[in-house]
């Protein structure tokens, strides 16, 4: 897939990933890369960026087998940015479907 | 790839990075690994799957909105290239190299060989004065004091010689100084 669509839109991917749920790096690198057409490594930067502008929170927690990991969880402003993007992806998605359609006919 | 391989390349191009932020990015990759190892992948699987730690270490940056100068420089930078010389500084170079610098050069070259030599010459002289006057009896005495005057001589032309050397040297070089830097600079 074309990489200049997905750069904007992964952020939004991760954070809806985080918003059913707690997660750990390698567990949302699975669930995207196996819908999304990514390498696992490409969600880690974006983790990042999302906690250091503070969209997402981390936290260590004990595993089974191994040692703690580092969970990310959505935080309020995290959520709020979620929605606005989301709408604004909406939108955007329904014009550019409407703008190919046209050319279909 | 292994895990040691694939963390190494990946500490490699994160290049400038503080130190904080690169342990923190391989903390939570060498993580990864060891998840995927947990889960039975094997350490070639894993790194494959994370893709090219240069893409990785580049998105990484990208995230970071680092300020550019931070950013690690690429070795292919171009240097700034020096401007080509005008025609005016070109005659001028050439000029007063063919015309002034080059009779100079070999005219002072002429004089300072001629010191040279015409000191070694006096010192020879001084030499051979003595030794013959030391091996033939009558005129000893003249003969020593004609020979010590010539290798007094000669140590004031050693003198003389080694500032003209000295000054010969010094005036050449500082020439070519100035005419490289009239070609780049301009008159």
């Amino acid at each position: 897939m074309n990489n200049q669509f997905k750069k904007g839109v992964l952020d939004l991917c991760v954070l809806t990933i985080l918003k059913k749920g707690d997660s750990y790096g390698y567990d949302v690198a699975d669930t995207l890369s196996g819908k999304i057409q990514v390498s696992d490594g490409t969600v880690y930067p974006i983790l990042r960026k999302l906690a250091s502008d503070g969209l997402v929170s981390t936290y260590l927690k004990e595993s089974q087998n191994g040692p703690p990991r580092k969970y990310y969880h959505l935080t309020d402003e995290g959520a709020k940015k979620l929605e606005a993007d989301k709408q604004e992806w909406d939108v955007f998605t329904k014009a550019v479907r409407e703008i190919l359609e046209d050319e279909d006919k | 790839m292994t895990k040691k391989e694939y963390l190494d390349k990946l500490t490699k191009e994160l290049g400038s990075m503080s130190y904080n932020d690169v342990k923190d990015i391989l903390s939570d990759i060498e993580d990864h690994f060891t998840v995927g190892i947990s889960a039975g992948k094997t350490e070639e699987d894993i790194a494959n799957d994370l893709g090219d730690p240069k893409a990785l270490a580049a998105d990484y940056k990208e995230g970071m909105d680092l300020p550019k100068i931070l950013e690690k420089k690429t070795v292919n930078e171009k240097k700034p290239k020096a401007p080509e010389p005008t025609s005016a500084t070109v005659c001028f170079c050439v000029l007063i190299t063919v015309f002034v610098a080059i009779p100079a050069f070999f005219s002072l070259l002429a004089v300072v060989l001629t010191i040279v030599l015409s000191e070694i010459a006096v010192a020879l002289g001084g030499i051979a004065l003595l030794a013959f006057f030391w091996t033939f009896g009558p005129f000893k005495a003249t003969g020593l004091l004609g020979g010590l005057a010539l290798i007094a001589l000669a140590v004031f032309g050693y003198a003389l010689s080694y500032f003209a050397v000295k000054y010969f040297v010094l005036g050449t070089k500082w020439y070519i100084a100035f005419i490289r830097k009239t070609w780049h600079e301009g008159l």
